[in-house]
């Protein structure tokens, strides 16, 4: 797989991806972390990763969101490899179920990230659940990052959906 | 389908988890410090981070003027008597006026705590997670920062902990945050416990006074400072107050609700005590 990844390399999808992945990186904790209505800031970077595997495939989308991963895990403080186990998995589910179930439009893409929000907002919310218990406080923040996140994640999708067109 | 998952989905499991390994390993054999890679994202961010931090700043301002004209009309009137007080301020720059009010009080905070050495910082951005509750400041290691470094404001209440550390820059665990705990000690009673933060009291800026010694006696309203227990952070700085006595789900163990006299959304500068002297 390494070395049909290293044989398909093309430089300037290489550095699309990675200023795509800098932008939202910058996007997420810079200028998405001013707004947090009812105290709960969005969170749009799975979204970012759902898109990559829609329109790149399971592979791509796995090692695109294992970059992602690995630098949102640097940007928060409270996850170390939280994020890089997830995001691989994330876009490389994304990637089969577009593949075998579902088309690649705007609506499919916003289910399949509101999914993908979801799960990432349980993910979080267990950590620290494993420390104080579950609470209705993780239950509300879960669903209103995730609902937060939505409007944001579909500046995600644009970026992805044009390249392959 | 099931083609698909066996020739590409084994072999990427194996490569995310290996990465994930080495990344645990990494970190493990670091003891806590971050990676080159951390580091170096760190200081390239760093000064994109302060340029959009001052540009929200300026829209701030532009967005509070436009949506509270109204009231400033009204304000307008009683404004005039101190134009003169202002136009002085505004001469000798605001920004520098506050920074020099905050300085004094550390200067007093500093006459009384004559072993601290400081490093004033500036909080550059907040951190955009839900589940945390930490702010990124302006300077770092080659400022002689450390790990675990205590943070404070000019008052010396405490704000909370160095908890990643970077060239230039570093990020600040609060006192609220759901992974920090300190030594602490009721003013009145002299009663001691350990500050906890917790999610569901984080949320609402507050942290938990709990592990209280048995018979120990608490009151709404009661001075909570830091014990020094530990070395962690220096003895008799300011956490807060309690505003709340309640007890556990069993009914037997006591806790307080510390609201913190650091207010967290004010925040502009605060001061790293990079050394003092530990009480035994």
């Amino acid at each position: 797989m390494l070395k049909e990844i290293v044989s398909k390399i093309n430089m300037r999808r290489v550095l699309r991806y990675a200023l795509y992945l800098f932008l939202m990186l910058v996007f997420q904790t810079m200028v998405l972390t001013q707004i947090r209505p009812a105290g709960v800031c969005p969170f749009v970077l799975p979204a970012a990763v759902v898109a990559v595997g829609m329109f790149e495939g399971g592979t791509w989308g796995a090692v695109f969101g294992l970059f992602m991963g690995i630098f949102t895990d640097m940007a928060f403080v409270e996850s170390t490899v939280a994020f890089t186990l997830l995001f691989p998995l994330l876009a490389f589910a994304t990637g089969f179920v577009s593949r075998f179930f579902i088309n690649r439009r705007f609506f499919a893409f916003m289910v399949a990230a509101a999914a993908g929000l979801l799960i990432t907002g349980f993910v979080q919310a267990l950590r620290v659940m494993a420390a104080d218990g579950w609470t209705g406080v993780l239950l509300r923040t879960t669903l209103l990052q995730t609902l937060w996140s939505l409007p944001p994640a579909a500046l995600a999708y644009l970026p992805p959906a044009r390249w392959i067109e | 389908m099931k083609e698909y998952l066996k020739k590409n989905g084994i072999r990427m499991a194996i490569l995310v988890i290996a990465v994930a390994l080495l990344i645990v390993l990494g970190t493990a054999a670091r003891g806590g410090r971050i990676s080159l890679a951390h580091n170096a994202t760190g200081v390239v961010l760093s000064p994109v981070q302060k340029v959009v931090s001052s540009a929200v700043n300026w829209f701030d301002s532009i967005y509070g003027y436009l949506y509270r004209y109204d009231s400033l009309m009204a304000e307008n009137e009683s404004l005039r008597t101190q134009l003169a007080e202002a136009q002085q301020s505004a001469r000798d720059g605001i920004e520098a006026t506050e920074e020099n009010t905050r300085l004094r009080a550390l200067l007093e905070l500093r006459q009384r705590h004559t072993d601290y050495v400081f490093e004033s910082a500036k909080v550059v951005l907040w951190s955009s997670s839900n589940w945390s509750h930490s702010f990124t400041i302006s300077k770092g290691s080659s400022s002689g920062i450390e790990l675990g470094d205590p943070v404070i404001t000019e008052y010396g209440a405490v704000v909370g902990q160095i908890t990643e550390l970077g060239e230039n820059w570093a990020t600040v665990s609060t006192i609220i945050d759901v992974d920090m705990s300190l030594g602490a000690f009721v003013g009145s009673t002299g009663t001691s416990g350990i500050v906890l933060g917790e999610y569901a009291l984080m949320r609402d800026h507050q942290a938990k006074l709990t592990y209280l010694a048995d018979g120990a006696q608490i009151y709404v309203g009661d001075e909570v400072l830091t014990s020094g227990e530990g070395g962690a952070f220096p003895q008799g700085l300011v956490i807060g107050r309690l505003t709340a006595v309640q007890t556990e789900a069993g009914g037997q163990v006591m806790f307080g609700i510390v609201e913190p006299e650091c207010v967290f959304e004010t925040l502009v500068q605060v001061f790293v005590i990079k050394s003092f002297e530990v009480v035994e």
